[in-house]
């Protein structure tokens, strides 16, 4: 250190909070790893749409080539076109006004986003009088409906949440459902995925702060009570179903939505038939872990709690039994009884043990 | 500053290699924690900033760029800002000095995480550290871009190209700030002139400060 005694400057770590610092990161790690195959989904779901409208095209270019020999017609079709599309968009905006203007009531202007927008969807930035941002829609151009709604004015800091919740849980759900159902989602097929009720923050002053919970419905489609993930021929085959709907605790507002349906007949869908038991699941992705661990002296532990059958979707459309495996990392040389069980694990990852062959089908790894 | 063939590899991958992201952050958590514990004086405060540095260098890792900086500046980059955003909010309102987090929840529970004895024990050595104590109470009340660049060069030891990249300036910028931030200091601890050749006589740290000076100029 440049002339300074370092005996008398501090040099401390407590490594209790290093290691639960770690550990959220992992949790924020496998959210991401979550959010980025919902994101795939979403993906999935444009090229699915554009592969299903080929014919669509086609017609379209054959007379967009018919007009181009028709010189004297070449203007009027142009113009027209223009005029049609900017009235199609005009009307998709006001509808998407009208309707986002029930969820967030100080939305006044609806602004395009270019960057956000494509061929299947327009973005616009909603606005107040005064031109605040206050969020972003996207809405379907075919159908014009929304399908996703982001509101600011709710996800900033603890504005979404608070320290009452005033609004039971029932409610919420029906809330929720009643709210899915209007825009034409049929739950019949649908499971909730995790605990509604999530808390969000802690606020309040540092010596007496407050829980802070915010109502999140995450929905999935499921077939023969598992859940139904992607997979990894998505694109091929399009998504799965999935919903989301933010419901306040306070005043059983909508705080925010997602919808995504699906096109596949599940219910139809030839089902693989699960021969590799639980227990060898665990099996499998712990051998996968051990090849895979740097430091050789962590011990892999799975918890009962995080091991789940679901089906993912094949490439022939058809739904693959599979265990999604966690495994964590234990240190054997943390003593556990001098700080908590938890702050032993450090790194892990997610193993999808195929329950028809045994053979691994993917995973994440996290920290 | 860390460096070395393995620490370059592991800041290359940190985008998708969530591993070499928790390498990087072992190697990185203890020097941050005194960094902040230098800058708050306080170790609760210290720990939550620590936590929320990481959590947003987790979140915005995307971001990172080794080719302007190395992952370390780049902790440092965060780490100052969410000085500023911290002493800003408690001179505001001390009593919710919670609400500048970004990751209220997560900084909590790694609060709650905290072994109580290793706790006691760290408050123990920062008891010992008298010299820390003495100035670090005066650096405290100097201006925080101050604060920030005293902290980097007389304790964390970071070169000036490092300073300079961390807060985007040229290099002869970063020292020119840190020189009148020791001028700043020595001014405040003594009231004596700030003339750059004055000599200040009486405190070790100051004597250490002359070595230092010397070396900006």
């Amino acid at each position: 250190m440049s002339g300074i005694d370092e005996t008398r400057w501090p040099s401390i770590e407590i490594s209790s909070h290093r290691d639960a610092v770690r550990r959220l990161i992992d949790e924020h790690a496998s959210k991401a790893i979550e959010n980025e195959m919902v994101e795939k989904e979403r993906l999935a779901i444009w090229s699915y749409r554009l592969l299903s409208w080929k014919p669509l095209l086609a017609v379209i270019t054959s007379v967009i080539v018919a007009a181009i020999f028709a010189t004297g017609a070449l203007l009027f079709v142009s113009r027209s076109g223009v005029a049609v599309n900017e009235m199609a968009k005009e009307e998709l905006k006001a509808k998407a006004l009208a309707e986002v203007k029930r969820i967030i009531s100080e939305v006044r202007i609806l602004e395009e986003s270019r960057q956000f927008s494509n061929d299947l969807s327009t973005a616009f930035e909603l606005r107040d009088v005064n031109g605040n941002f206050l969020g972003m829609v996207t809405v379907s151009n075919a159908s014009g409906e929304i399908n996703w709604l982001f509101d600011a004015t709710k996800d900033s800091s603890k504005k979404s949440v608070t320290a009452n919740v005033r609004i039971g849980i029932e409610e919420a759900t029906a809330i929720a459902e009643n709210f899915l159902k209007e825009k034409g989602v049929n739950l019949e097929d649908y499971a909730l995925e995790s605990e509604p009720l999530v808390r969000r923050a802690m606020i309040g002053p540092p010596d007496d702060p407050k829980p802070a919970y915010s109502y999140e419905f995450n929905y999935r489609i499921q077939v023969d009570g598992l859940f139904v993930d992607p997979g990894m021929f998505d694109v091929v085959t399009g998504p799965v179903g999935t919903c989301f709907v933010g419901v306040s605790p306070e005043d059983g507002k909508i705080t925010g939505f997602y919808i995504q349906e699906s096109y596949l007949p599940f219910r139809d869908m030839a089902r693989g038939e699960q021969k590799i038991t639980k227990e060898e699941a665990i099996e499998i992705a712990v051998g996968e872990a051990k090849s895979e661990i740097a430091d050789k002296d962590k011990i892999p532990v799975v918890k009962d709690s995080e091991i789940q059958l679901r089906y993912m979707v094949g490439k022939n459309n058809d739904l693959i039994p599979y265990w999604k495996v966690t495994v964590h990392y234990r240190n054997p040389d943390v003593d556990v009884s001098m700080v908590p069980e938890a702050a032993s694990y450090g790194g892990g990852g997610q193993f999808f043990v195929n329950a028809v062959d045994g053979g691994i089908q993917g995973g994440a790894k996290f920290l | 500053m860390c460096v070395g063939p393995d620490y370059q590899e592991m800041e290359l991958h940190i985008k998708d290699d969530i591993e070499a992201f928790g390498k990087l952050y072992v190697i990185n958590y203890k020097r941050l924690f005194n960094y902040m514990l230098y800058n708050t004086g306080d170790i609760e405060s210290a720990l939550d900033l620590t936590a929320e540095t990481f959590f947003k260098a987790f979140k915005f890792r995307d971001s990172f760029n080794p080719a302007r900086a190395s992952f370390t500046s780049w902790l440092y980059g965060i780490a100052s800002k969410e000085i500023i955003k911290y002493f800003r909010c408690k001179k505001r309102d001390s009593a919710l000095i919670d609400a500048y987090l970004s990751f209220p929840e997560d900084v909590e529970k790694a609060r709650l995480s905290i072994n109580r004895e290793e706790l006691e024990e760290a408050r123990r050595q920062l008891e010992l550290c008298d010299e820390f104590i003495d100035l670090s109470v005066t650096i405290r009340k100097l201006p925080v871009k101050y604060r920030k660049i005293l902290t980097l060069r007389l304790v964390e030891d970071i070169s000036f190209e490092e300073i300079a990249s961390i807060f985007h300036i040229e290099v002869e910028a970063a020292k020119s700030q840190y020189y009148r931030a020791l001028k700043k200091l020595r001014k405040t601890l003594l009231g004596v002139p700030t003339g750059r050749a004055s000599t200040i006589k009486g405190k070790e740290s100051i004597s250490d400060m002359r070595v230092l000076e010397k070396e900006v100029e």
